[in-house]
């Protein structure tokens, strides 16, 4: 069957693909587009990985169909940092060393900017339940909440 | 100097001054993880790289009576097949490996199924392809392994 047109707008950018009907976004992203920041780690939906925004929800990329993405605009780990700097989420991962290995990481800052856009003073509850849905092998899990809740108090001003 | 006196000396370390203990370091590659420019073994792409694709074990516990692999050859793209077959059975001897003693047998027996598949999704066999949406090519060849015996309970 002929490959899919889909134009979507990924970080900022009018993108253009070609893909094929079982392909998912993550295999687009990664393989057609040299997005790789956008991890595979299932590939079934468990281990949020594969995060990232579409239309500003929060998705497992690999869940999505590629060809569901026509018009949908994505965020996804590579558009977190502006040229210049680092996100402060990315700095609060960095400073409370909540990462080791990093296959997680791209996940995790995805899901919790899309937490702190959608609640900017989540309690460390809301922040474990948000975050439920990406699982870490090497860190654990209160490193990462203490940067999570350290770069929602910076992103407030308190 | 008393031995209590002795470990006091040695445990404080008031005062000292080192370039790394008691530090928070940022990792080195800390950046590059945390911005998704940090390159793991599968972000990697070469020029005609071959993709590979895991066909596995639809049983939990079956004697493979035979793998026929010619049907996935022919199919288009795909360059190879490999199955327990290809790799070498390792002899059951204990084998130093840097600083452990460890014997691989079971470790070739396992790593890709070779008489009896032990678990429902133990790997049988494995198809490297140019294209990188191999998996649905090698998933047609699924049904070309015939497996029997098939115990979910344990006697």
């Amino acid at each position: 069957m002929a490959k899919h047109h889909v134009t979507t707008t990924i970080n900022g950018d009018r993108t253009e693909f070609l893909c094929d009907t079982e392909q998912t976004l993550l295999d687009v992203l990664r393989d057609e587009l040299g997005l790789t920041g956008s991890k595979e780690g299932c590939a079934s939906g468990d281990c949020g990985a594969c995060s990232v925004t579409m239309n500003g929800t929060l998705v497992c990329s690999c869940l999505v169909l590629a060809a569901e993405a026509q018009d949908a605009k994505f965020e996804t780990i590579e558009g977190v940092a502006s040229a210049e700097e680092l996100h402060p989420i990315q700095r609060h991962f960095l400073q409370e060393a909540a990462l080791q290995c990093g296959i997680c990481t791209p996940g995790f800052i995805v899901a919790t900017k899309a937490l702190l856009e959608h609640n900017p003073d989540p309690t460390e509850t809301e922040a474990r339940y948000w975050l439920a849905g990406n699982l870490c092998r090497c860190t654990g899990y209160d490193k990462i909440i203490k940067a999570v809740m350290n770069a929602a108090a910076e992103m407030r001003g308190a | 100097m008393g031995n209590e006196e002795e470990l006091n000396r040695i445990i404080d370390y008031s005062g000292r001054d080192y370039k790394h203990i008691g530090t928070r370091p940022v990792r080195p590659d800390g950046v590059d993880k945390v911005t998704g420019r940090a390159n793991f073994g599968a972000d990697f792409d070469m020029n005609g790289m071959l993709h590979g694709r895991m066909v596995r074990s639809p049983h939990a516990h079956a004697k493979i009576k035979s793998i026929n692999v010619a049907k996935a050859l022919k199919l288009e793209g795909v360059k190879a097949v490999v199955t327990g077959k290809d790799f070498p059975a390792i002899d059951p001897s204990d084998k130093i490996v840097g600083e452990v003693v460890v014997s691989f047998y079971d470790m070739s027996r396992n790593v890709i199924a070779r008489d009896k598949v032990y678990y429902d999704g133990h790997a049988v066999c494995r198809g490297g392809d140019l294209a990188a949406d191999c998996r649905t090519r090698c998933g047609t060849h699924r049904s070309r392994i015939r497996s029997a015996e098939a115990r979910n309970e344990p006697r």
